[in-house]
């Protein structure tokens, strides 16, 4: 099997988006299973940094940062001056490059499992900081351009926006409680956080898939740039993880991880602050590259693309 | 019992602009809203409500006709020219 079975509820979802089938998900539903995988993620990252010292870990924490600042500067000329896209496009474009996406690491924390690779319970710290530092960069860049206005809404909005958005919140929670409880605090929770984990998530893919496939009918508006960028970019951000793993000495596993977080894009936490921070971007180009090429191209060919070359790399 | 006359004003939106409305009400001094979401197809295509930003809502205050001008000026300067906005007044009874 060269990539989880789970990713198979995400073509479903597809599917039935494309045929126009009824299916639909209550967003109760919706709501409620992202809120639990967020916690679930939290939970169990911060169970295992539990068993590290977090001061050993803040020169590596630091570097990884400093490479989600980097990936959006990458992006960024290449929208701008090979793409052609505008100005603030490119900005928004680069931030959801380089903030990354939840379900992504889920699905790269389930073919881990599956191939039995361990790797540092620390990674987890990373999604949480890998969300903001891309998305700062992003609003940064926008406010360089020349005709840029101060109409705008201002940095505290924004910084609002993004830390009491609930990804934040509930993955930083997650890992406080779970940090807090430890190993033997955390086993009397862990069949509901633990054991439902991997349905959970397929049962969001299926969502995901539905959401997925209504922007794919807009593909051809894109323009064949786009597309291609959406693919390239997070193979040039993978291979940049996948260096950076082996420099601050990662597991496999670890190493594997941190590639797919790196190439990831980000389609929750980055639409919502550019829409806000850019106004003047256009929001379906950019979730249309990050939700409809990205994610399913790193589902189905990303993720088994990484976790090989890390494989044969070390 | 005594009927005043108000400016029922609407506005449309996308979802993501509540907390900026918002406040946009509290400047002016506007103390009362009511808040839904929304579905449905406007200039900006279809907005199904499927997740967040595709959602709309519909915030509805009631105000004097000069407070009403007012709010809509501010904020169909501010984002109507990059957002999803609609704002349609009408006249109403507020009979309590």
């Amino acid at each position: 099997m060269v990539f989880d079975p789970i990713v198979l509820f995400f073509l479903l979802g597809v599917i039935a988006g494309i045929v126009k089938s009824d299916l639909k998900m209550p967003s109760a539903l919706y709501e409620a299973l992202s809120i639990f995988l967020l916690l679930a993620i939290g939970l169990k990252g911060g169970v295992e940094l539990s068993k590290y010292n977090i001061l050993e870990l803040l020169p590596s924490t630091f570097i990884v940062i400093l490479i989600g600042v980097l990936i959006p500067l990458i992006a960024f000329p290449i929208l701008k001056f090979v793409g052609k896209l505008n100005h603030f496009d490119s900005a928004s474009i680069a931030a959801h490059y380089g903030s990354v996406s939840v379900v992504t690491y889920s699905v790269a924390l389930a073919a881990l499992a599956e191939r039995g690779m361990t790797h540092e319970g620390y990674i987890v710290v990373y999604l949480v900081l890998l969300e903001m530092p891309a998305i700062i960069v992003g609003v940064a860049l926008a406010r360089m351009a020349p005709d840029a206005t101060k109409k705008a809404a201002g940095w505290g909005k924004l910084m609002h926006e993004v830390f009491s958005g609930k990804s934040i919140l509930l993955l930083t929670g997650g890992l406080v409680i779970g940090w807090i409880a430890g190993e033997k605090g955390f086993a009397p929770i862990e069949p509901m956080f633990g054991g439902l984990f991997k349905g959970a998530l397929a049962l969001f893919l299926l969502e995901m898939g539905l959401v997925a496939a209504s922007r794919v009918a807009a593909f051809r508006s894109y323009g064949m740039f786009l597309v291609v960028f959406a693919m390239v970019m997070p193979i040039i951000s993978a291979a940049i993880g996948i260096f950076t793993g082996f420099m601050l000495s990662l597991s496999p596993g670890g190493t594997a991880l941190l590639a797919t977080l790196y190439a990831s894009a980000s389609y929750i936490a980055a639409p919502a602050a550019m829409r806000i921070a850019v106004p003047k971007a256009n929001p379906s180009l950019s979730i249309g590259a990050s939700l409809g090429v990205t994610f399913p191209f790193n589902l189905f060919v990303g993720i088994p693309l990484y976790f090989g070359a890390v494989e044969r790399f070390f | 019992m005594q009927v005043k006359p108000f400016k029922l004003v609407t506005v449309f939106c996308e979802a993501i602009l509540e907390s900026l409305v918002i406040t946009e009400l509290d400047e002016l001094g506007i103390v009362g809203y009511t808040a839904s979401d929304c579905r449905g197809r406007g200039t900006h295509g279809v907005r199904s409500g499927s997740w967040r930003l595709s959602s709309n809502i519909r915030i509805e205050v009631m105000c004097d006709e000069e407070v009403a001008e007012k709010l809509a000026s501010a904020l169909s300067q501010k984002y109507d020219k990059d957002y999803g906005l609609l704002i349609v007044a009408s006249n109403v009874d507020v009979l309590n």
